[in-house]
């Protein structure tokens, strides 16, 4: 009884072993690597006509994400355009306090802004003071000029000497470039007291994550500055590129 | 840990609202900062600002539509607290009273608001921003009307050792706002050597979008033919579909294999130098 079991099941192996099912696979070299995979997609892609688009995959045994330690398996249509939604916005610190400040010598502080954005988006950060860093409208630190006078909200210049008194900022960071060519150039600040409207003060076209912008605020008093606590508000919007 | 870390999903909606529909939308707000905010809701207009999606806002929001929240303990513009960590849905509510066929472009705001009362309060503050974009009007979709323009093929001098990129703006000459879809191939002898799908950026009327391809990853990338590239004369074609006519922008250029040609006759000045001196 036993011998005629084992019988059967030689048989049965032999069977199965001559009628395998298909198998799928891949295979992928490259200089440094072979990557052989046990199942992939049977076909994927995207079809177009006239009037419509359409992108599939097809085949896949076990659509979804499959993790190991060194590896991340993406099966299925909804892994090949991996879109993020979100779009985020970090600074550091709200207060910003330069203390007790010295006629003629510059006291600078900074922010940190980090950004990231949805999938396909880049972004662009602006900003706006309340008004002019002062004790009431008639007592105040004027917004810098720079050192040859014509920086303005929207267009920064050098200001490094210590006889241009006033209050400004620089951003450096990849999406500030643009706008601040190194650390030497400062603006003033969109003033929303004289109707001026937010300005864009760092920008990308493409997606990011985590990307930071330093922002340093530089402030400059002449000795006929009056004593007192001068205060404004900068307000920082973002929104993602459309 | 931040003072202000705020996250806001999603970062931009497109729809279409017919005359008298309502619309629905939940944005999903987390509060990732080490402490409490006080947050408020807003919508305000923008108009482009730049060929690459940057937005520049208007004053006042020329609109007939409705905004609300279908909130039950909220509305639009009041404030509310968000504590650290705490996840808030807000349902943005539109309602189009129009029959105007119009296209409007919003940004739903999220602002940080000071917690002291004091005029003179000096708390830096923060907004984020997702974006609307709303056509109007009876027609549910509508064809595109794009047109391509400034095609370049750069750098001037083409050889087989230098990447190629491809480059142009897309114009939208229609009356609504409409996604690229097309596609840029480039030929030799009449035979695709590559063929890269452009990237769907989404074009305002009477604004263009920076021609680019997407990669891989679903990103967009300038559009490079790469290296090595067989020395001959190739073809490349922009073919946007969905227009309103179907169109196809051919663009010819030539591939010479100059830094060869230039390293071989150097070369050969150099042997027939050293052969003379001998």
């Amino acid at each position: 009884m036993k011998s005629k079991f084992i019988f059967v099941i030689i048989i049965f192996s032999f069977l199965v072993s001559r009628f395998p099912s298909p198998i799928f696979s891949q295979h992928f070299t490259s200089d440094s690597y072979i990557i052989d995979w046990g199942n992939f997609n049977i076909t994927s892609g995207r079809k177009t006509s006239v009037n419509y688009r359409l992108t599939d995959t097809v085949g896949q045994n076990a659509p979804g994400l499959s993790e190991g330690d060194n590896l991340k398996i993406k099966a299925g249509f909804q892994y090949i355009y991996d879109l993020s939604r979100v779009i985020s916005f970090t600074i550091d610190k709200l207060n910003i306090d330069f203390g007790t400040l010295i006629p003629g010598i510059g006291v600078t502080d900074t922010n940190l802004l980090t950004v990231t954005t949805p999938s396909g988006r880049g972004y662009q950060i602006m900003a706006q003071e309340n008004h002019p860093l002062w004790i009431n409208p008639s007592n105040f630190i004027p917004n810098t000029s720079c050192d040859s006078g014509n920086c303005t909200s929207t267009l920064s210049a050098p200001w490094i000497t210590s006889d241009k008194y006033g209050f400004g900022y620089n951003v450096t960071g990849i999406g500030a470039t643009a706008y601040f060519p190194d650390s030497t150039y400062f603006r003033p600040f969109a003033d929303f007291s004289k109707n001026e409207s937010s300005v864009v003060i760092a920008s990308e076209p493409s997606p990011v994550k985590d990307r930071q912008a330093i922002v340093t605020y530089r402030v400059l008093i002449s000795p006929l500055q009056g004593a007192g606590d001068y205060e404004n508000y900068i307000t920082y919007t973002l929104v993602p590129r459309y | 840990m931040a003072a202000f870390n705020l996250s806001l999903d999603p970062a931009q909606i497109e729809i279409n609202l017919k005359p008298n529909a309502v619309f629905t939308q939940a944005y999903n707000l987390t509060n990732n900062s080490t402490g409490t905010l006080l947050l408020s809701s807003s919508v305000s207009a923008w108009l482009p600002s730049d060929n690459q999606g940057g937005v520049v806002y208007t004053d006042n929001i020329d609109s007939p539509l409705i905004f609300s929240l279908s909130n039950t303990d909220l509305k639009l513009g009041e404030d509310f607290i968000l504590r650290a960590g705490q996840k808030k849905q807000l349902v943005l509510k539109i309602i189009n009273p129009s029959v105007e066929n119009k296209d409007y472009y919003l940004t739903f705001f999220i602002s940080q608001k000071p917690f002291t009362q004091v005029q003179n309060g000096h708390q830096n503050l923060a907004k984020i921003g997702s974006h609307l974009l709303i056509t109007t009007g009876q027609q549910s979709s509508s064809l595109s009307n794009f047109n391509v323009s400034k095609l370049n093929i750069s750098p001037i001098i083409k050889d087989i050792f230098i990447p190629l990129t491809i480059s142009g703006e897309i114009t939208n000459e229609g009356q609504h706002y409409s996604h690229i879809n097309g596609k840029l191939t480039i030929y030799k002898n009449k035979e695709i050597i590559s063929e890269q799908a452009l990237f769907p950026y989404t074009v305002i009327p009477t604004n263009s979008r920076l021609l680019h391809c997407v990669n891989s990853a679903s990103e967009a990338v300038p559009c490079r033919l790469k290296i090595p590239i067989w020395p001959g004369k190739y073809q490349a074609i922009v073919t946007l579909n969905g227009n309103a006519a179907k169109y196809e922008y051919p663009l010819s250029f030539f591939v010479f294999p100059y830094t060869l040609t230039i390293f071989i006759l150097f070369l050969f000045f150099l042997l027939t130098f050293v052969l003379k001196r001998k």
